[in-house]
């Protein structure tokens, strides 16, 4: 078990960035597998964004992030002070609609729910969204973290 | 992030490097959004060099294809990482868009429809 990682981030432009910088430090510490690290960084991008854009906030509004790690599972957590808003009740978007229908509402955390093991949405005084994602034996690009790309680049 | 434009026989080329999300978005938006204004109709963007993209700049092509599918440009996207293709998978992207492997295969693609 290592030793958490915890920001207090202003919700405001920058706060997206911000979060994958603590993130980066976080997956270069823990030496997290590319496979995993990818998918962190999108999910955090979408979950960040999705404070920013719903949660009620004035100026100095901030938000916490925490980052862990206990064997093969990294968990990430993130708090707002918004009204309730739970993003796991919102539908998830069609996806199989054509072009002209197709909306990117909801996509964000429909690809939350895709990339990671698990999400937990829990209501305190806050809004607090905890994802996790285990790491597999032998991540990265092996045989044991998906399937590589067979298309061959010349 | 970097974005870089290039054209190959007329075929405008957008290859964006880097990640391709919330903070990077606007940036390919505005890049790509510059050369459909100024004429371009046959249009590749090439991923070879992004590191991942979220639904931020998935948001970036949906909008594009439409914008193309108006203007009866033509719209080709390739080089995707394995980060990419997920996400476009994930997203039901897949039938919305011509993909090919490389860039040059997307380049072959104007040709023979030409």
């Amino acid at each position: 078990m290592s030793a958490g990682r915890h920001a207090h981030i202003p919700i405001a432009g920058t706060a997206a960035s911000q979060a994958a910088g603590m993130l980066d430090a976080f997956c270069a510490a823990e030496q997290l597998p590319d496979e995993v690290a990818w998918r962190l960084r999108v999910v955090l991008d979408e979950i960040v964004a999705n404070v920013v854009a719903y949660a009620n906030h004035g100026p100095g509004a901030t938000m916490d992030v925490w980052f862990s790690r206990d064997d093969d599972l990294v968990k990430i957590s993130v708090a707002d002070d918004g009204p309730a808003f739970d993003p796991l009740a919102r539908p998830l978007p069609n996806v199989t609609l054509p072009l002209e229908q197709r909306q990117v509402g909801g996509l964000g955390i429909a690809l939350v729910r895709s990339l990671m093991d698990d999400v937990q949405y829990e209501r305190t005084t806050r809004n607090i969204l905890t994802i996790r994602k285990r790491i597999e034996p032998g991540g990265g690009d092996g045989e044991a973290g998906g399937h590589a790309d067979p298309a061959q680049h010349s | 992030m970097q974005i870089q434009h290039s054209i190959h026989d007329g075929v405008t080329v957008i290859a964006p490097a880097g990640r391709i999300d919330t903070t990077t978005s606007p940036m390919v938006e505005e890049a790509v959004r510059r050369v459909v204004d100024s004429g371009a109709r046959d249009v590749v963007i090439n991923f070879a060099g992004a590191e991942y993209i979220s639904s931020a700049g998935l948001r970036v092509f949906l909008v594009l294809a439409k914008r193309m599918r108006d203007l009866k440009g033509r719209l080709v996207l390739c080089g995707m990482p394995e980060p990419v293709r997920q996400v476009f998978h994930l997203a039901g992207f897949m039938p919305l868009f011509l993909i090919e492997p490389s860039q040059d295969q997307a380049l072959a693609r104007f040709v023979t429809q030409a």
